[in-house]
């Protein structure tokens, strides 16, 4: 299980770029997270939630409740400008972490080897 | 059967429950939950499971609450407000900064505040510091619980410090339950000779072995079963130790004793003194050195003795068998006295027999008490007259939902932290006075000392316990106004808050007009011991110790002196004339012993009475032209006269029981009458009092000198003392020195009377102070109609002054009343001493008034002198 600081860190990155494809709702982003992680990231509604709600409160996604198709209200995401924007910096920082991680594995391995 | 709709519909009523769960994000929870119900219930899974499953899977409602709260409260970190604290009790945090926020809005009532509490508890803290110093005397010893003092017991409750010697032996010897015994005899001192060091010692105390038995002092060489083995052994503190030999080893070592001319070997080396010891000496011996005879005998009184029971006997027991050996060994004639035993820790307290010290620590300590409940008032005062610019906040927390209880310990925080901050500056002010007081009152004070936790709780307790008191009638009164009333701005307190209020205040000012009035008798009382006429002239006498050498050639010593400039005359005498601490029985020839008298006695050289200008009524004085008077010539006083019932005694003889000289010379002639003397303290009356011509030995020698020449007649006296005893150091001290001396003690309460009056009337100021400035408060509109209607100045001043006159007034008659009786009863212990007549009583309340008028008036002319468009158009 993925430690409780890095899923708060990492779930906005997750939700904007989720996002970026569509609307989507609560319970479809999880499905959609465990899916996308081969189900190593399992969200709680506790958690997503309160998040979603400090990302409108930040201006990142705007919600809207409309009617499903199911015949029952919603509430939809959808990404902002200022989300996209967001985004783009989220995915600067993300990838300089990831990728100065693999630098140094890469190392390490070499090392190992 | 399972339905789906109903227990989605309980599942909400649940989180609803949560104060952070509005009915918004209920509805998008709710949304979720039914997707993943369906979800699962389209892999195939049933109803039920799958909501339950769901459900779990949401986390429980207080977590998914807290989550919500996270993202819209603006704090950083901490819980939510709905939820339980983890550490403090509700709301404590809370009230502690109220409290600050409050010192901070109101900046001048909180220094008064803090101002009073800390003069208060500083009063506490140096008291305590000193009354905990005076009652830790002599309790580092281990046997404290079974060592006495022996002390003689007068049938009317005088005691007497000197006993017979032959007592504690005898006690050791026939009453089982005494373990061990030692009299302590202090010497006055001898030269101490070591090769080139010499010293002259003032503290020798001679005593028994088992001394070191009864008594723990630790030795750091030697052992306290060695030490004292032979009369030749003798034992050392520390640092006398270090002054004869330095860092030799000074065991086996030999010291000479100058005034017996014997050697003495080293047995023990001991640590220095600690200064809460009674017993204070640099060097012990054997107390076979004052002769065999005077060891055995029952009849001369000659100085402390200590005994050490057995563990579990009863002290009375050995008090009853210790008084029939008395009798038995002194037969009825000593019917009116009885031994005694007194417990060491009570030695201290009550050293000369007399409770002195034990009272001054009373004393003290009702001081101390007193001013701090003097502050506590202050401050109790203040806060309640407050009380109306705190009364919407009370009603506010009221009516949100604060109980009564929550609203009083509110005030009490916040007088807890003023206490608090008071007694951290108080500490600091100890800090930084106790030097200064030390320094002027000749102690040695700590301000934790050894016992540092003791003292740290006792301050702990203090502070606490001032807190409380301080803040509980400002807690109680507030905690009681109705809601409705004062938001509805309604006027609030009634009429019992007011006249409590008053009460305060007049105890405030009884306290410091009492304060002053004792200040003043005590230093009337002081001036009048200062310029009293002893019947003896005291200024300008020098006096030096005698020693051998010199009492070889006194006359040539003499006759030397008085050839030089500046010195009038010289005599010698066995004891200081105003201090005289010998008495004997002496009755006319032809009486019997059974009619004897007390007399003080003194043993005197030629030229007594003229160096001394005492004035000889009848008679002479001794004289070299009538060589009888060194053999039975005699003075007596006039008191002495009349006790005897001579009209006129000279001529007359009488018998005296000196215990040192042979009964077959114990006759005296008159020859003279002295003029009455006070030969005790102002404390005593004027006793009957016998001069008897001695020349053998006098432990002390006086030179008169003349006033305008003391330099020059100070150096005449050094040189002639360095020809005479070159191998003694010259010392000497003038008499109105040592008079000073003797009520160093009512100096000392003089002094602290001074300091603590002044703290009270400072207390007392600041709230006089802060009254009147609520005072003109309260009363800015009353003013200004007043002054719109033509009212001057000076009238509107009277008018809120004449508000307090009245407590002034109760205030001074209640001091007078209680001061009157403590000085009474303070005066009574002085045989002459000066009548409280009534300017005392004026000038105690003049003071105070001005101490009023200087408090008060400020606030109050700025009140009466505003101008009224202000006023009017204040709130």
């Amino acid at each position: 299980m993925t430690s409780k600081a890095l899923i708060a860190a990492s779930a906005k990155p997750i939700i904007l770029s989720l996002l970026l494809t569509g609307e989507s709702y609560g319970y479809e982003i999880m499905q959609r997270v465990r899916r996308v992680s081969g189900g190593h990231l399992g969200w709680s509604s506790a958690m997503l939630y309160p998040v979603l709600h400090r990302l409108e409160k930040d201006g990142l996604i705007r919600s809207e409740w409309k009617l499903s198709g199911e015949g029952r209200m919603r509430k939809y995401y959808t990404l902002t400008d200022a989300g996209r924007l967001g985004l783009a910096t989220e995915k600067d920082d993300w990838t300089a972490v990831t990728a100065s991680l693999a630098r140094l594995w890469g190392r390490i391995e070499a090392a190992e080897e | 059967m399972f339905d789906l709709e109903d227990s989605i519909r309980q599942w909400k009523r649940e989180l609803a429950a949560s104060s952070a769960l509005e009915d918004g994000y209920v509805a998008e929870l709710e949304a979720g939950l039914r997707d993943e119900v369906a979800a699962r219930v389209r892999s195939g899974q049933a109803e039920e499971a799958a909501f339950r499953e769901a459900v779990a899977g949401m986390g429980d409602v207080e977590a998914v609450g807290a989550e919500f709260h996270k993202v819209h409260t603006t704090r950083r970190s901490g819980r939510p407000p709905w939820q339980a604290p983890c550490f403090l009790p509700s709301l404590v945090w809370n009230m502690v900064k109220v409290a600050v926020r409050q010192m901070r809005r109101y900046k001048g009532y909180a220094l008064i505040h803090v101002a009073g509490l800390t003069v208060g508890m500083l009063c506490f803290l140096l008291i305590t510091v000193w009354v905990r110093d005076e009652l830790s005397f002599d309790g580092f010893h281990v046997h404290k619980d079974r060592v006495y003092r022996v002390l003689y017991a007068e049938r009317d409750g005088g005691l007497h410090t000197a006993v017979s010697y032959a007592l504690p032996p005898g006690m050791a010897a026939e009453i089982p339950e005494v373990e061990a015994s030692a009299r302590v005899w202090p010497w006055t001192g001898s030269l101490v000779i070591r090769g080139d060091v010499r010293h002259q010692e003032d503290a020798i105390h001679l005593t028994d072995p088992d001394f070191f038995r009864i008594f723990s002092f630790e030795f750091v060489r030697g052992a306290p079963e060695t030490a004292l083995p032979d009369l030749h052994s003798v034992v050392l503190t520390e640092s006398a130790a270090r002054r004869y030999f330095g860092d030799d080893e000074p065991l086996g070592q030999t010291l000479h004793v100058a005034e017996i001319d014997e050697d003495f070997r080293v047995t023990g080396v001991i640590r220095d003194l600690p200064p809460n010891s009674h017993l204070q000496f640099e060097l012990v011996g054997r107390v076979e050195w004052l002769g065999e005879d005077r060891l055995a005998r029952w009849e001369e009184w000659v100085a402390p003795a200590y005994v050490m029971l057995r563990p579990g006997a009863s002290a009375e027991a050995v008090e009853a068998k210790a008084a029939s050996l008395f009798r038995r060994e002194l037969g009825e004639m000593q019917r009116m006295i009885s031994p005694v035993l007194q417990p060491l820790p009570q030695v201290h307290l009550r050293e000369d027999g007399t409770p002195a010290n034990l009272s001054r620590v009373v004393i003290f300590s009702g001081i101390a008490l007193l001013i701090l409940i003097v502050a506590c008032v202050n401050f109790m005062n203040l806060s309640t007259m407050r009380a109306t610019l705190r009364a919407r906040e009370v009603g506010l927390r009221k009516v949100v939902g604060a109980s009564r209880l929550l609203v009083a310990a509110q005030f009490i925080a916040e007088a807890m932290v003023l206490a608090v901050l008071s007694m951290g500056l108080a500490v600091l002010g100890g800090y930084l006075l106790l030097p200064i007081v030390n320094e002027a009152a000749g102690l040695s004070l700590r301000l934790f000392g050894d016992d540092a936790w003791g003292m740290f709780a006792i301050l702990a307790a203090a502070t606490l316990v001032t807190g409380l008191v301080s803040g509980s009638y400002p807690a109680f009164v507030l905690s009681a106004f109705r809601p409705a009333d004062t938001l509805r701005s309604r006027a609030v307190g009634g009429r019992g808050g007011v006249l409590f209020r008053k009460v305060l205040i007049v105890f405030q000012l009884t306290v410091s007009v009492g304060l002053i009035l004792c200040t003043l008798v005590v230093a009337r009382q002081l001036r009048y011991i200062q310029d009293k006429d002893l019947g003896l002239n005291r200024h300008q006498v020098v006096v030096l110790f005698n020693n051998p050498r010199l009492n070889r050639d006194f006359d040539a010593f003499k006759a030397q002196l008085e050839s030089r400039a500046g010195i009038v005359r010289v005599t010698a005498a066995s004891q200081n004339p105003t201090d005289v601490g010998t008495g004997l029985g002496v009755w006319p020839e032809g009486g019997t012993d059974r009619d004897q008298i007390g007399f003080g006695y003194c043993d005197v050289d030629y030229d007594f009475f003229e160096t001394f200008r005492m004035t000889v009524v009848r008679g002479r004085a001794f004289s070299r032209a009538f060589p009888a008077d060194a053999a039975e010539g005699c003075l007596i006083n006039e008191k002495a006269a009349a006790a005897l019932g001579w009209p006129d005694p000279v001529g007359r003889r009488l018998h005296f029981n000196h215990p040192g000289v042979d009964p077959d010379r114990q006759r005296l002639r008159v020859i003279g009458v002295v003029r009455d003397f006070h030969s005790r303290p102002l404390r005593e009356a004027v006793r009957p009092f016998l001069f008897r011509m001695y020349r053998p030995w006098h432990s002390r020698v006086f030179i008169r000198v003349r006033p305008d020449r003391v330099p020059e007649a100070l150096a005449a006296i050094g040189e002639v003392f360095g020809a005479f005893a070159p191998e003694y150091p010259f010392r000497y001290i003038f008499l109105s020195e040592l008079y000073q001396r003797q009520y160093r003690a009512d100096h000392q309460l003089g002094l602290l009377f001074d300091l603590f009056s002044l703290l009270a009337c400072f207390v007392a100021g600041l709230g006089l102070f802060g009254l009147s400035a609520f005072t003109a408060e309260r009363m800015t509109k009353e003013i200004g109609v007043r002054k719109v209607c033509g009212a001057p100045t000076r009238d509107i001043a009277t008018l809120i002054l004449r508000k307090y006159a009245g407590l002034v007034l109760t205030a001074n008659l209640l001091a007078w009343l209680a001061g009157y009786l403590l000085m009474t009863a303070w005066l009574n212990q002085f045989a002459y001493r000066v009548s409280i007549g009534p300017g005392v009583f004026l000038a105690a309340s003049g003071l105070m008034v001005m101490v009023v008028g200087v408090s008060m008036g400020y606030r109050t002319y700025r009140a009466a002198a505003a101008r009224p468009v202000d006023a009017l158009r204040y709130e």
